[in-house]
């Protein structure tokens, strides 16, 4: 064995065991489940509640399926009989995949509704060792008078104790971040 | 044509005019003297709801002799003009007021207005509203079983014992009961739906207007998860005169809103709202006063063209009847305000549009709505019915000198889901139906359908300002809209939910960290309409449909 090959396996020798034992970003499984919030949760009512008014639904909710991968995460927005939902599967695995959507139902009091055929330009990973996935989101919201693109980004981040989700949103259009705290269900 | 012809052509339109008002008024001349009752909070039927129901039966039948007993209620109550309205009729028309303080007391003045009474059996809540009609029918008060020695005190006798009647049976069977034995005498110009709240409450303030006019009573649903209710519903508004009305309001258990208007809508009929709308067998008999003509606070002249600046224009609406909102409250007259009149009432409770046209401050405006003449949604309305029912609003509009129509459409969703847009071919026809006027608005949430013709704005709303968002989140969506909403000058139009005060609607536009300029909505529509940034937009097909399902 020549010198530049005897460097090389002693190289292989002493990383090999290194990179087998970084972590690798993949979801906690404590992600996968129904996680819920009520209105009686939010500053609708009561100001000392932590989470943005989820009005005018009385009720969100995410279920989230994590299969290596693949995430699923369909949000269900209630008010009374009414529901909205928004479900996409995503791989973070890859940048980006454009997903189509029911519609967006983030802001019902405003007259601001998904364009561009429904579609979402949706970036998603994990982070923090899997306790984070953040979605990097580019939309089209149709208005009165045109079209604007938005981006927003998510992210969901799991507790400790797996219980609660803090669902995180900054929105191109929107000054205020909205921060909503599910539980389990 | 000789000069007697000539007269009695020229006057025939306002002798018309006048006739309908008198015959829709019942009387010629308001009583100067009348008593007050305070109604209380407790409306259970194990509370005051008997006592109320005797008393509004009570107020029916005391009325038929002129206006005589009017009722005052809580603060808690939707409408809050009742104690408002009373001060008007003392300072406007010369009453007096005397009040009582007791069923008992009612009744030694008015229990000869009644020929007896009809007792309802307080386990089955049904009757209560069966009994409304009969109450009308033969002219009696309506008891439960423990009143009947009140009443037979002032020398009242029964006349129907529904006692027994009803035990066990669902509410179709009751109702097809209640319409084999009443429906054949009752009115066909007017049907009561007592619905609203439910279960051990009611809250049947509208009682006594049905019982004057001899009504037929219900709350039967309007959703098709009823079969057998919903038959007699349909076979309800099928049987009713032409256009003719609807009042009250679909029982908040049984069907939606949407449900309902939706329905009443497609047989051309009226819906006026609510359940709980008070004193309608008083007020109706009020006319105006000699010295009153509806004058509106326009801002500008029908043709008159505005230009607007390169700016943000924001023009606030309150809707849902001007009686249970903000109207009352602190803060009306420091920012431009329209208002949407109830105009039926220009014939059902003339006085009470006086009154709010005499108190309106500079920034107030009126506008025409919702739809028609009436509640009405306008994509049900049968194509046929549709100029008939407008020339009707149209003549509510130029006693009311309003200039603006306002269409809501719940048949296909609502603010959360569906859609409330109109199709091209329905805003055809408002265009067409009202020459005169300077524009329509659209909507109670926000809405997509925009346009401009001849000079003409339709503009939705862009926003609905909800009673229960938080300040600094209306802040945040208004000033989100702006920046989804580059095009200079953009026209931002706001529904503001009824009871949310002015001086809390004040302080979040203030807040908004945008310039903005509000405006009248005569001016912004003339802007508008001087102006187009906003895109035209009518129902698409591939908008969402969403039925108004109820929650069971």
């Amino acid at each position: 064995m020549n010198h530049s090959a005897r460097i090389l396996k002693t190289l292989l020798v002493w990383l090999l065991p290194i990179v087998t034992v970084l972590p690798v970003a993949r979801a906690n499984p404590a992600f996968s489940g129904l996680w819920t919030i009520s209105a009686a949760e939010t500053t609708t009512r009561d100001p000392e509640a932590r989470s943005t008014a989820t009005d005018p639904w009385r009720n969100l909710d995410i279920q989230i399926e994590v299969a290596g991968d693949q995430v699923s995460i369909t949000r269900s927005f209630r008010g009374g009989s009414r529901v909205a939902r928004e479900s996409m599967t995503v791989d973070t695995s890859i940048p980006s995949q454009v997903v189509t959507v029911e519609g967006w139902w983030d802001n019902r009091h405003i007259g601001a509704y998904l364009g561009d055929g429904k579609k979402q330009t949706v970036a998603a990973k994990w982070l923090d060792g899997g306790r984070t996935l953040q979605l990097n989101i580019e939309m089209i919201l149709e208005t009165s008078q045109a079209e604007t693109p938005v981006r927003v980004l998510r992210e969901m981040r799991l507790s400790d104790d797996g219980e609660t989700l803090v669902v995180i949103q900054l929105r191109s259009s929107r000054n205020t971040p909205v921060v909503r705290f599910f539980k389990k269900a | 044509m000789n000069l007697t012809r000539k007269i009695l052509k020229n006057a025939l339109p306002g002798l018309a005019l006048v006739a309908l008002l008198s015959f829709s008024q019942r009387a010629v001349c308001a009583e100067k003297e009348a008593y007050v009752m305070q109604m209380s909070e407790d409306w259970t039927i194990e509370g005051d709801l008997p006592s109320h129901a005797l008393l509004l039966s009570l107020q029916g039948l005391a009325n038929l002799n002129g206006p005589q007993l009017y009722f005052e209620y809580m603060p808690s109550w939707p409408w809050k003009i009742t104690r408002p309205l009373k001060e008007f009729y003392e300072r406007r028309h010369d009453f007096t007021f005397t009040p009582l303080e007791t069923p008992e007391e009612a009744l030694a003045l008015f229990a000869n207005s009644a020929k007896g009474y009809v007792v309802w059996d307080k386990e089955v809540r049904t009757s209560l509203i069966v009994a409304f009609t009969v109450a009308g029918l033969e002219e009696v008060v309506v008891v439960s079983e423990e009143l009947i020695p009140l009443v037979e005190e002032y020398g009242l006798e029964m006349v129907v014992d529904l006692r027994g009647d009803f035990t066990g049976m669902p509410d179709h069977e009751i109702y097809q009961i209640a319409m084999d034995r009443y429906w054949d005498r009752c009115s066909r110009d007017l049907v009561i739906w007592m619905g609203g709240a439910h279960g051990n409450r009611m809250e049947p303030g509208m009682a006594d207007w049905g019982i004057y006019r001899k009504a037929f009573f219900t709350d039967l649903s309007n959703n098709p998860l009823h079969p057998e209710e919903l038959a007699l519903t349909n076979r309800i508004y099928t049987e009713q005169n032409p256009q003719s009305y609807v009042m009250g309001w679909h029982s908040y258990r049984k069907d939606t809103e949407g449900q309902q208007v939706s329905l009443i809508s497609s047989y051309g009929l009226r819906m006026e709202g609510l359940n709980t709308l008070p004193n309608l067998s008083f007020n109706n008999q009020i006319p105006f006063t000699d010295d009153f003509k509806f004058t509106n606070n326009h801002n500008v002249e029908p043709d008159e063209v505005v230009v607007p600046e390169e700016k943000v224009y924001v023009s606030l609406v309150q809707t849902d009847s001007i009686g249970i909102g903000a109207w009352t409250k602190p803060g009306r007259g420091r920012i431009p305000y329209a208002w949407q009149v109830s105009m039926s009432w220009v014939d059902t409770a003339p006085a009470s549009l006086q009154f709010f046209f005499e108190g309106a401050m500079p920034n107030d405006y009126f506008i025409g709505g919702l739809t028609g003449p009436s509640y009405m949604y306008p994509k049900p309305i049968p194509a046929e019915a549709f100029p008939i029912l407008m020339t009707e609003a149209k003549r509510q509009m130029s006693i009311l000198d309003l200039r603006v129509m306002e269409t809501m459409d719940y048949s296909e969703g609502n603010r959360h889901v569906g859609n409330t847009e109109l199709t091209r071919e329905v805003a055809d026809r408002y265009y067409e139906n009202f020459p005169d006027v300077i524009g329509f608005i659209n909507g109670y949430g926000s809405a997509r359908t925009f346009d401009l013709r001849d000079d003409r704005p339709l503009i939705s709303y862009d926003y609905y300002l909800s009673l229960y968002r938080p300040a600094e989140e209306a802040v945040a969506d208004l000033e989100e809209l702006i920046h989804l909403n580059r095009k200079r000058p953009y026209f931002m139009l706001i529904h503001v939910r009824e009871s949310k005060s002015i001086e809390k609607t004040v302080g979040i536009l203030e807040a908004v960290n945008e310039p903005i300029e509000i405006v009248p909505l005569d001016v912004f529509l003339k802007m508008a309409a001087n102006n187009k940034t906003y895109r035209t937009r009518y129902q698409q097909p591939g908008d969402p449909i969403v039925g108004n399902p109820h929650p069971k």
